[in-house]
């Protein structure tokens, strides 16, 4: 029973501190932070696994993580609301060349970082050649250029 | 026959200028408001932590003196499987025929697993109640020392009496995060 009980309530630990941590901290913008992921796994296993190394025990968490993550996945194919909370929503954060700066501040971005992805994803220069950028669930920016 | 009732449920795409898109501006606004209120709380845990309301810390570390002189140092707050120490200190008096006799309730020593005892007891006993450590004191000069070195295997609240046979008691309890 611990197992899966230790499972669960990581899991939903887990979910509660990365959706108070914000969008962002999921993207791995820098090499800490996936570093910090890193140490976050070790941190979990050893809360989970403990001194139980039985092939028996591994299986049986796995098999309750990726459960829950099924069973969420259909509870947020039927409600709405529901997906909201967990998965979060895209924000505009460039509406034609210019910058909302009210929601970049909230969500923690700055024109540096729409900038860069602007350059990686579509080799743009300048803001002004942005249609839309949009701070994505994920945490990534995704950027719409302006048509020629 | 498709039933449409799957698509509402579905979120609305709206369409911001040529854009369509899930965005939804209420919601993200009470999202940023809740990720505040987190941070708050989570600044309030690693503060407790800092201070000890999950071991090691001052909130977190006792003592305790017997009236005829038994002293202890222990945890208040623990967390499951880590090591602790209950440190002891029996006045001299507690000595009999060169033997201390010091005993702890049973009920402990069931839900913790002991990891070390200084001194090694020459005998122990078991009754009901109580598990009593016989350990030979040839010279009482000063209070004797006893180390005792536990982990907690499950969480909850340990309830601990602990004593010298026929002297004094002492009486706590220990929380252990699970």
């Amino acid at each position: 029973m611990e197992p899966v009980l230790h499972a669960v309530a990581l899991y939903i630990i887990l979910m509660l501190i990365f959706r108070i941590a914000g969008k962002r901290s999921l993207a791995q913008i820098t090499t800490f932070d996936f570093v910090l992921l890193l140490v976050i796994g070790e941190a979990t296993q050893q809360a989970l696994v403990g001194k139980d190394f039985s092939m028996t025990n591994s299986i049986l968490l796995i098999v309750t993580l990726v459960g829950i993550d099924v069973g969420l996945s259909l509870i947020k194919q039927r409600f709405e609301k529901v997906e909201k909370w967990l998965d979060s929503t895209p924000v505009i954060l460039v509406d034609n060349g210019k910058l909302l700066n009210e929601r970049l501040k909230k969500a923690r971005v700055d024109a540096s970082d729409i900038l860069s992805k602007a350059r990686e994803l579509q080799g743009l220069e300048r803001l002004e050649q942005i249609k839309y950028a949009v701070l994505e669930p994920s945490g990534g920016i995704t950027i719409i250029p302006k048509e020629k | 026959m498709v039933s449409e009732r799957g698509k509402s449920n579905m979120s609305p795409v709206k369409k911001v200028g040529s854009l369509e898109i899930v965005e939804d501006l209420k919601f993200q606004k009470r999202e940023w408001d809740f990720e505040r209120a987190g941070w708050v709380v989570m600044a309030v845990l690693v503060l407790l932590g800092v201070l000890g309301l999950f071991g090691d810390g001052p909130i977190s570390q006792a003592e305790q003196t017997s009236p005829g002189g038994l002293k202890i140092s222990y945890e208040r707050f623990e967390r499951r499987t880590n090591p602790t120490l209950l440190e002891l200190e029996f006045p001299p008096e507690a000595v009999q025929n060169g033997q201390l006799h010091w005993w702890i309730n049973r009920e402990y020593v069931k839900r913790v697993q002991v990891d070390g005892i200084f001194p090694d007891p020459e005998q122990v006993e078991t009754t009901a109640d109580r598990i009593i450590y016989t350990v030979n004191v040839p010279d009482a000069a000063g209070p004797i020392l006893v180390k005792l070195n536990v982990s907690a295997e499950k969480g909850g609240r340990l309830p601990v009496e602990i004593g010298w046979l026929d002297g004094d008691t002492l009486i706590f309890n220990q929380f252990i995060f699970p």
